[in-house]
């Protein structure tokens, strides 16, 4: 995998989790996402 | 970078929300869909608590017999109930006219109310004082 679609895959993961864990309802209305260096 | 994009785009989507210097929130608990589901328009709009009533069928009354009080308030009448016409309307039991989103009233009862008040009232400037009909249509006064 080259270093683009390395970033890509990885900023996909980082989308994909953050929608699953809103969808699980882990996450809900007002909650504070962890900030980007926290994510990264 | 690979965050700040996923951030990013979830808060395009409206599904999160950022605040300057405090953080960013989660915005909808509900997002619309995921990315590969299909879902019909009506299932989207009963989950988001609007009304979808597929017993109601509106046609606009046509030709010269008043249904309200004066020509002046028969026009946003039958104006209100064309836009649910289902020759015209997109989805008219979900009351929408447009886009998936353009509704011709906000719930069923909003309709009945204005449906009511537009065959009620004779002054056409009265009616739209009354009614909401100013959000749904641009309507010119003479």
């Amino acid at each position: 995998m080259n270093n683009k679609s390395s970033v890509q895959a990885r900023f996909v993961q980082i989308k994909s989790a953050l929608l699953d864990k809103i969808e699980s309802g882990e996450m809900s209305l007002g909650d504070k996402v962890l900030s980007e260096n926290q994510l990264a | 970078m690979t965050a700040r994009r996923a951030l990013t785009e979830l808060v395009t989507e409206r599904i999160l929300a950022r605040s300057q210097g405090v953080g960013t929130f989660v915005s909808d608990s509900r997002p619309m869909s995921s990315i590969l589901e299909i879902r019909s328009i009506d299932d989207e709009i009963n989950q988001r608590g609007h009304r979808y009533d597929p017993s109601r069928t509106i046609r606009a009354p046509r030709g010269n017999q008043l249904n309200a009080k004066s020509w002046q308030t028969e026009a946003p009448l039958r104006m209100l109930m064309n836009n649910l016409d289902p020759e015209v309307a997109e989805h008219p039991h979900s009351l929408v006219v447009y886009a998936g989103i353009g509704r011709a009233a906000r719930d069923w009862q909003s309709y009945d109310k204005d449906r009511y008040l537009s065959s009620d009232i004779e002054n056409a400037n009265k009616l739209l004082v009354n009614r909401s009909l100013l959000d749904i249509v641009d309507i010119e006064l003479l």
